[in-house]
């Protein structure tokens, strides 16, 4: 799914912009990385594209879920479709962005039931349990690597229920606990 | 490195371009050294942003925000890239049309025919591949 682009408001900032192009609103960072409102997206990243890279497909394929921690917030299509569609009934989103998460409020585009929680994934603890913790903070692998992902994964196993996964797609990686 | 559109433009500079030896620049002999058609009379300006590099051509989807969406995208254009080979590596620089004066900007391209066998070219913003995301 992807949000209605009338719904997501233009904004210009000082970390990321958001525009219309084409009708098509694209949130565009400072490093000139961007991300756009597409059906693609959420269709590889949760599974649910067939002729896709069978990683992705695989890792859903039986795998049951309910609370989920989605890192990285962007235009917030994961977190989204989660709610709206997956009918997950937690869905926590952190952001290391204040301005991202103020920007996401203004607009008013993200379904209100999803939990926005500012913080840096490197250094954020919770107690709090999740069947799936999804960490969508990079767009190329080379931007995490081997002992990131380690740290990451050590930390919040602690968070994931039993059978739970930890899963950071870009270079794809899915832990079951 | 095309020549320049525009502003003063040397027989040696025109020379460089076409490799050819320092004692070889009559304009006739630099006309026919180039793939220039004859131009009668032939001018110096002919060779404004002339570039003497063949360029290859590549299928292409539409760039990604992510390499990883490339791999299933379907193609609907044409890319060139200036490398040796049929397709472009690290270092090379991609282009719109078949012409230097039309690099792409900063983003991730996919090329190849074939889905599984698609690689997402990353450019900067001279459109040179900074690093190659293969699909398979």
């Amino acid at each position: 799914m992807k949000f209605i682009d009338n719904n997501i408001l233009t904004y210009s900032g000082s970390y990321f912009n958001v525009s219309k192009n084409n009708g098509v609103a694209t949130m565009r960072f400072q490093n000139n990385t961007y991300l756009t409102n597409t059906e693609q997206y959420t269709e590889l990243f949760l599974g649910k594209c067939s002729g896709c890279n069978t990683f992705f497909k695989d890792s859903f394929d039986g795998f049951e879920f309910d609370t989920v921690l989605v890192v990285g917030l962007g235009l917030g299509l994961i977190p989204q479709e989660l709610i709206e569609l997956n009918k997950c009934s937690k869905v926590d989103c952190l952001e290391i962005s204040q301005e991202m998460i103020d920007y996401t409020i203004t607009s008013g585009h993200l379904n209100n039931d999803i939990n926005l929680i500012q913080g840096d994934v490197y250094n954020y603890t919770t107690s709090d349990l999740y069947d799936l913790i999804i960490i969508d903070i990079i767009w190329y692998d080379s931007e995490m690597n081997e002992e990131q992902y380690q740290s990451l994964a050590t930390k919040f196993t602690n968070n994931l229920n039993t059978g739970g996964a930890l899963y950071v797609p870009v270079i794809k990686k899915w832990m079951v606990k | 490195m095309a020549l320049p559109t525009t502003g003063p433009l040397s027989g040696s500079q025109i020379g460089a371009e076409l490799s050819l030896l320092p004692s070889n620049l009559s304009l006739n002999g630099m006309i026919d050294s180039s793939s220039l058609s004859n131009t009668n009379p032939d001018a110096y300006s002919d060779f404004y942003g002339y570039s003497n590099v063949t360029l290859t051509a590549v299928s292409s989807s539409l760039p990604v925000n992510k390499p990883l969406l490339g791999c299933n995208t379907s193609n609907v254009f044409q890319l060139f890239h200036d490398g040796d080979f049929a397709n472009p590596q690290p270092g090379d620089t991609l282009y719109s049309t078949n012409s230097t004066s039309n690099p792409v900007g900063a983003d991730n391209w996919p090329i190849g025919l074939i889905p599984e066998f698609k690689t997402v070219y990353t450019t900067n913003s001279s459109g040179v591949i900074t690093s190659g995301f293969s699909c398979n």
